[in-house]
C-alpha cells in the first residue's frame, strides 16, 4: 500500500499543472506563480507592439495586486516580470531597449547601474516565437535573469530591479503608457 | 488394517538414515545485516568522495583551459588535508601586485572553495559553475553540492542557489538558515553572478554524462544478471529527476550532440517535453520493476542492490 502510494505521488508531482490563467493573443500567462515560498499573482498583462509588428506580451507579477507603480517599485518585494515573444527578436536589439529604458527612466544612474546593466545585455541571446524572458527579484538576492528557460544568473539589488522595471513601469516607459496600464490593470 | 500398520512402522525404523553430500557440508555462515549496511555506507562515502574529486577536477580544467570575462592567477592546490599549511598562509598574500589573486582548494563537503583576493571592486571573477562580482579585499567562495556557493567577506555573507533543480530552491532555503548567524552576521553580501552553460562547456558537463550513462549501463548488467525485478532501480532516475536539472541531466547534456549534429538548438518547450517524457518512461520502468519483485522470489543481492541506486542519488547530490 505504501509503495503504491509513493508512486501515486510521484505521478501527481510529475502531472501537476497550473490550471487558470490569463491570456492576450493567443499567450497564456498562469494567474499564480510560486517563488520559493510565496505567491505572486497576475497584475496585468500588456501587448508591445512596434509599429504594426506583435513583438511580445508581458505579465507582471506580484504579490498582491496594485496599480500605482510608484508603490510597486517603492516595496521590497519579490515582483516578476514574464515576456513571451511572438516574433523574432536580435539579442542586440534587446539590449538596446535595456539601455533606453535605463537613461529614460533612471537618468542619474551610478556606474555601477550601468555595469550590471551591461552584464544583463551580455546575457541577452536571440529569441524566436515562443521564447520567454524572466525577471524575478528577490529581496536580499538580487534580480533572477532566466532567459529561453535558463536560469543566467543573478544581479544586483534592489536598485538594479527598481531600475531594470521601471523600464516597462517606470514614469517614461520604453513600450509606451499604455503598456504600462496595461501591466498595472489600470 | 492394524497388521499392516505395524509392518510399515518395523520398516521405518530399521532403515539406515540416507546422508546425501549435500546435509554433510556445514551450513553457511549468514553474515550479519550490520556488516552490509557498513559496506553500503562506506560505498556511498566513497562514491560522494569520487564525485567530489569530479566536480573539483571539472572546474579545475574549466578555469585552467581560459577564464571567462578577467583573467585572474589562479593557484590550485587539491584536497584541503594536504595542504593546511599553504591554505593558512593565503591571507597573507594581500600585498601581492597582482589585482585578483584567487587560491583554490576541495574537501569533503565542498567540490571548490576559493580563496580571493581582489583589488578590483565588484569585479566579475570566474570561479568554475559560475562568474560571480566579487568585493575588493579578501573573500571566501565556497561551492556546497546542489548549485549552492557561499561567498563570505569578514562577517558579511551571501548564500547563493545557481542551479534549476525541483528540490533545488529547499536546499538553498536551508542552507541560508544554516549559515545565518545572528550572532557573528553583519549583514548580506551584495552578489551578482552569471551562471555559465553546461552545454557549451568542455568540462562542466562531464559529471551529467557519468550521472545519465553510467548508472544507465550498471541497471542494464543488473537487469541481465538477476532479471525484470532489477527495473525498479530506475528509481534512481526518478530521484535524479527532483534533485538536478532535469532538462540538462536528461536531455540538454546526454542528447544535445544530436542538435550539435544537425546545426541548431533544442528549443525549451521540446527540451521540456523530452524530459518529461523521459521521466514518465523512468517512472514506468521502476513500477515495472517493483510489480515483479512482487510476483518474483528476490534474493538478498537484489534487495542490497536496489537500496544501492534508491541511496546513489543522494550520495551524488550532497
Amino acid at each position: 500500500m505504501t509503495r503504491h502510494s509513493l508512486i501515486g505521488l510521484i505521478l501527481v508531482l510529475l502531472f501537476v499543472a497550473p490550471v487558470l490563467a490569463g491570456t492576450l493573443k493567443g499567450v497564456t500567462l498562469p494567474d499564480t506563480l510560486t517563488i520559493g515560498d510565496q505567491t505572486l499573482v497576475l497584475n496585468g498583462m500588456a501587448l508591445r507592439k512596434k509599429v504594426i509588428f506583435k513583438v511580445y506580451v508581458a505579465g507582471l507579477y506580484l504579490p498582491a495586486k496594485e496599480k500605482n507603480s510608484g508603490t510597486i517599485l517603492a516595496a521590497d518585494q519579490t515582483r516578476c516580470t514574464v515576456m513571451h515573444f511572438l516574433r523574432s527578436v536580435e539579442a542586440g536589439k534587446i539590449s538596446e531597449a535595456w539601455f533606453d529604458g535605463l537613461k529614460a527612466n533612471t537618468p542619474n544612474h551610478s556606474p555601477e547601474l550601468k555595469k550590471l546593466f551591461d552584464t544583463l545585455a551580455s546575457l541577452m541571446e536571440d529569441l524566436k516565437e515562443g521564447d520567454k524572458l524572466v525577471f524575478t527579484y528577490l529581496p536580499g538576492k538580487g534580480t533572477e535573469v532566466k532567459v529561453k528557460g535558463t536560469i543566467k544568473g543573478t544581479l544586483g539589488d534592489k536598485a538594479f530591479a527598481d531600475a531594470l522595471f521601471a523600464c516597462w513601469i517606470g514614469p517614461k516607459p520604453g513600450p509606451g503608457e499604455g503598456f504600462k496600464e496595461d501591466l498595472l490593470g489600470i | 488394517m492394524n497388521k499392516t500398520f505395524t509392518i510399515r512402522a518395523t520398516v521405518k525404523e530399521s532403515a539406515a538414515p540416507v546422508v546425501s553430500l549435500y546435509e554433510r557440508r556445514k551450513p553457511r555462515r549468514t553474515r550479519p545485516t550490520v556488516f552490509f549496511f557498513l559496506l553500503l555506507v562506506a560505498f556511498l562515502l566513497a562514491v560522494h568522495f569520487l564525485n567530489l574529486i569530479l566536480q573539483w577536477t571539472v572546474i579545475r580544467l574549466e578555469l585552467a583551459h581560459g577564464p571567462v570575462f578577467e583573467s585572474p592567477a589562479y593557484s590550485f592546490l587539491g584536497f584541503s588535508a594536504f595542504s593546511q599549511k599553504e591554505i593558512a598562509a593565503i591571507r597573507y598574500f594581500e600585498n601581492s601586485s597582482l589585482a585578483t589573486r584567487i587560491f583554490g582548494f576541495f574537501d569533503f563537503s565542498h567540490p571548490a572553495i576559493f580563496a580571493i583576493w581582489n583589488k578590483k571592486d565588484m569585479a566579475f571573477i570566474d570561479l568554475g559553475p559560475v562568474v560571480v562580482a566579487v568585493p575588493a579585499g579578501f573573500s571566501r567562495a565556497s561551492f556546497s553540492p546542489g548549485s549552492i556557493f557561499l561567498l563570505q567577506q569578514g562577517k558579511k555573507t551571501a548564500v547563493r542557489y545557481y542551479g534549476d533543480a525541483i528540490a533545488g530552491r529547499a536546499w538553498h532555503a536551508f542552507l541560508t538558515k544554516k549559515y545565518r548567524d545572528p550572532k557573528n552576521n553583519e549583514g548580506q553580501l551584495p552578489v551578482s553572478f552569471v551562471v555559465k552553460s553546461l552545454e557549451t562547456s568542455r568540462y562542466l558537463k562531464i559529471p551529467y554524462l557519468i550521472y545519465f550513462f553510467l548508472p544507465l549501463l550498471l541497471i542494464g548488467i543488473t537487469i541481465i544478471r538477476f532479471g525484470l525485478s532489477m527495473f525498479a532501480a530506475f528509481l534512481y532516475y526518478v530521484e535524479m529527476f527532483f534533485l538536478f536539472d532535469y532538462q540538462n541531466l536528461f536531455v540538454k547534456i546526454p542528447f544535445g550532440w544530436i542538435w550539435q549534429l544537425l546545426d541548431s538548438k533544442i528549443s525549451e518547450t521540446l527540451s521540456q517535453f523530452i524530459a518529461a517524457a523521459l521521466a514518465i518512461v523512468f517512472v514506468a520502468s521502476a513500477v515495472f520493476g517493483l510489480w515483479h519483485w512482487e510476483k518474483l522470489k528476490v534474493s538478498p543481492w537484489q534487495r542490497r542492490f536496489l537500496l544501492l541506486f534508491v541511496l546513489l542519488p543522494l550520495a551524488l547530490y550532497f
